[in-house]
């Protein structure tokens, strides 16, 4: 009944988005995760088509640094993203914004223990089974999610316009927490967290939902959609039945008989943009970031990333690093990478989730022709909503450092790579 | 025998006279927003000082309890409810309208609407004069600072700020916002033009989402925030002017009994007393010394 008033108000942009949702670049963009391994931690799930990464410090105050660094090593390591800049500059250009996402948030109490709650919340059903007036969602590959890395596809059927996506359980810690990360048009990114806690008889579950917002000059049909309030009502209804399957005398039109229980939010995501010429072809580039001149960094920095650099598992990897006597563990999982198609040059996508951090990060890097050469980008993403204070001074200390740290790298690169013409 | 069921008869007699008489059971109702640790030392400090009978309700942060407890209320409204936290305040506003209501930590009453002559509270905003007389404490060389605010839910609070940030001889940068997705660019308009972030609980502004943003930003620019709470400044902020939460409940404690014993004119808000609060972990971070006077007024955590 939510959904009732749910209409298209613009039938061009309808349109328009049909014609977004079944472009080129639509599936297969998501594609890492990194996964804590904090002892006794949380889980997490993630949803998506374009994937996010998320860093941990095992422990340290100079673990910053190296988190850095194994950073930029990660984002060169999977090759990357293209932007203009002037041929035989020797310098690395640096750009910041912010990215605006939509936020939604509730908390409820089921009458089951955190272990039988966390298994219900792995089944896709119960959290993609949803069907509600004009808007469905199909289930492609119905299995059980169960450990980070599991995926499963579905398909968002509203008002007879079908989009296909995937979900990625990102994190998952048995009676804490749960990740999922869902992929959509064009890249647009959204994430579901489920922090679970034992509460009474039961479990207190508080549902986080973030999506990234369609770029200016989508927002008008973002809008038209009403999807804030739509993607609220799902999960409402889905936390609803979830209420009912472990306490059938709840009845859940009777628990939204007033609407939605949560609350809308803002979260803000950091954005960076590295950029460097170099004078070299895209494939030397490419190649010399996936070979064996890379284990000098690694070398010279202690790290060890196994084979999250090569994209050759689809994750979770582990990869640590040691620096200034700390050390530094993660899962990774490859992201969605396209080599040498066309004039896209090599795209490559990167995440990473530490155990110690609260926040998500999605980076990018492209590698394409420029004039004679080719232009290197880094591009990359980190959302500090709702991390904690002690996670704060750390996460202030690694993003002041890291445009300077991929700038000697970005150089450092470029001068190992135009040095050995 | 007759002594000892005389006895008997007067430890009866002052067990019924201590026990809550049934009617009296809900003549005040204390209600708690959630099991957050700010909110719980609120309470902890209300129990501690208040003399009168109550009954104690915790929602827990769950919507589906303050909607259940509503369906009560509104049958059975108390004589007095004390409110600590945004979904407590709400819950009331919302099925007890008619309550005389009593507040604590509800930063957003704008919002909830709390508002009217049955309505009581403490605030939490500290009084303009104090802040930027701690703000000249612990930055005596400061001269220009920067504000960012939602007119809607603390537009008078910053026009007081101002006005005592030029009595003391501080350029003032406040710029208004209408929501909070212009924080990023404002702050970037600002941020070149500051020494100083001062950030109030404005509902508006100051959030669990904006918070870590302001902080990191503000951090890469060397811009320290000076902060309306200690709950802030324990997480982000260089120094603040902040109240201790079991003094606040405290506080509380006495203005409901004032309430009850129709001692307080309605519609009556106070202000929370405070401190100067210094946070040296997050000096250390921009490199800066307090003043001995700063450390010999203020309060040093972390």
């Amino acid at each position: 009944m939510f959904l009732d008033s749910l209409r298209m108000r613009d039938e061009r942009l309808l349109a328009r988005f049909q014609v977004l949702s079944e472009g080129p670049e639509f599936i297969g963009r998501f594609i890492s995760t990194c996964i804590p391994v904090k002892p006794g931690g949380k889980m997490a799930m993630m949803i998506g088509n374009d994937s996010w990464p998320r860093l941990n410090r095992i422990r340290s105050k100079a673990g910053n640094r190296a988190a850095i660094l194994l950073l930029a090593l990660l984002i060169l390591g999977n090759a990357c993203a293209l932007l203009g800049k002037k041929e035989n500059s020797s310098k690395v250009t640096h750009q910041a914004s912010s990215v605006r996402f939509t936020g939604y948030t509730t908390t409820v109490e089921i009458k089951g223990d955190p272990e039988a709650v966390s298994k219900y919340l792995l089944q896709p059903k119960n959290f993609l089974g949803y069907q509600q007036g004009n808007l469905k969602f199909s289930i492609k590959s119905p299995k059980v999610m169960e450990q980070a890395g599991d995926t499963v596809g579905y398909i968002i059927n509203y008002s007879g316009i079908k989009m296909p996506m995937i979900a990625i359980l990102a994190k998952y810690q048995p009676g804490e927490e749960i990740w999922y990360f869902f992929g959509g048009p064009r890249g647009v990114i959204s994430d579901l967290r489920l922090y679970l806690k034992p509460f009474e008889n039961g479990t207190k579950v508080t549902l986080k939902y973030e999506n990234e917002d369609l770029s200016p000059g989508l927002q008008e049909f973002q809008e038209s959609l009403n999807l804030r309030e739509v993607m609220a009502i799902a999960f409402e209804q889905a936390v609803a039945d979830g209420q009912k399957y472990f306490d059938p005398s709840l009845d859940p039109a009777r628990l939204l008989r007033e609407g939605i229980r949560g609350e809308f939010y803002e979260p803000f995501y950091d954005a960076y943009l590295e950029t460097v010429w170099i004078d070299a072809p895209p494939e030397k580039v490419f190649n010399y970031l996936n070979g064996p001149a890379l284990k000098k960094y690694q070398l010279e920095y202690g790290a060890s990333f196994g084979k999250v650099l090569f994209r050759k598992d689809r994750g979770p990897i582990p990869a640590r690093m040691n620096a200034g006597g700390m050390n530094y563990e993660f899962l990774g999982f490859p992201g969605q990478s396209s080599y040498g198609v066309g004039k896209r040059g090599y795209h490559s996508t990167a995440y990473l989730v530490s155990g110690s951090y609260n926040y998500i990060s999605k980076f990018q890097a492209t590698v394409k022709r420029s004039g004679r050469g080719s232009q290197l980008t880094l591009n990359y993403e980190i959302s500090s909503s709702r991390v904690v204070s002690n996670e704060l001074y750390d996460l202030a200390m690694l993003e002041t450092e890291l445009p300077k740290t991929l700038e000697k790298f970005m150089l450092g690169l470029k001068q190992d790579l135009e040095g050995a013409k | 025998m007759k002594t000892i069921g005389r006895d008997c008869l007067i430890i009866l007699a002052a067990a019924l006279i201590l026990l809550p008489h049934p009617s009296q059971a809900r003549a005040v109702l204390l209600l708690v927003s959630s099991d957050d640790p700010y909110e719980m030392k609120i309470a902890a400090g209300f129990k501690k000082s208040f003399n009168s009978l109550y009954d104690e309700v915790n929602l827990f942060g769950l919507e589906d309890r303050s909607r259940n407890l509503g369906e009560k209320l509104v049958s059975e409204p108390p004589r007095l409810m004390v409110v600590i936290g945004n979904l407590a305040a709400k819950t009331a506003k919302q099925y007890c309208a008619g309550c005389p209501i009593v507040y604590a930590a509800a930063n957003n009453p704008e919002v909830i609407n709390l508002a009217g002559a049955n309505v009581f509270g403490i605030s939490s905003l500290p009084t303009p004069a104090k802040v930027i007389e701690n703000l000249r404490l612990a930055f005596p060389d400061l001269k220009k600072v920067g504000l960012i605010y939602q007119p809607k839910y603390v537009g008078k609070y910053a026009a007081q700020i101002q006005a005592e940030a030029n009595k003391a001889g501080l350029a003032l940068n406040a710029v208004a916002i209408s929501e909070m997705k212009e924080i990023p660019r404002v702050f970037e308009q600002i941020s070149a033009k500051i020494d100083l972030l001062l950030l109030i609980e404005d509902p508006g502004v100051v959030n669990d989402d904006t918070l870590p943003y302001l902080f990191i930003n503000s951090f890469k620019k060397k811009i320290p925030l000076f902060v309306s709470s200690e709950e802030l400044l324990k997480k982000c902020g260089i120094a603040g002017y902040g109240h201790n939460p079991e003094q606040l409940g405290a506080e509380l404690a006495n203005l409901a009994s004032d309430i009850l014993a129709a001692k307080i004119l309605p519609n009556n808000i106070k202000t929370a007393s405070g401190n100067l609060v210094l946070n040296k972990k997050i000096a250390q971070m921009y490199n800066y010394n307090f003043s001995a006077l700063a450390n010999a007024k203020g309060i040093t955590i972390q």
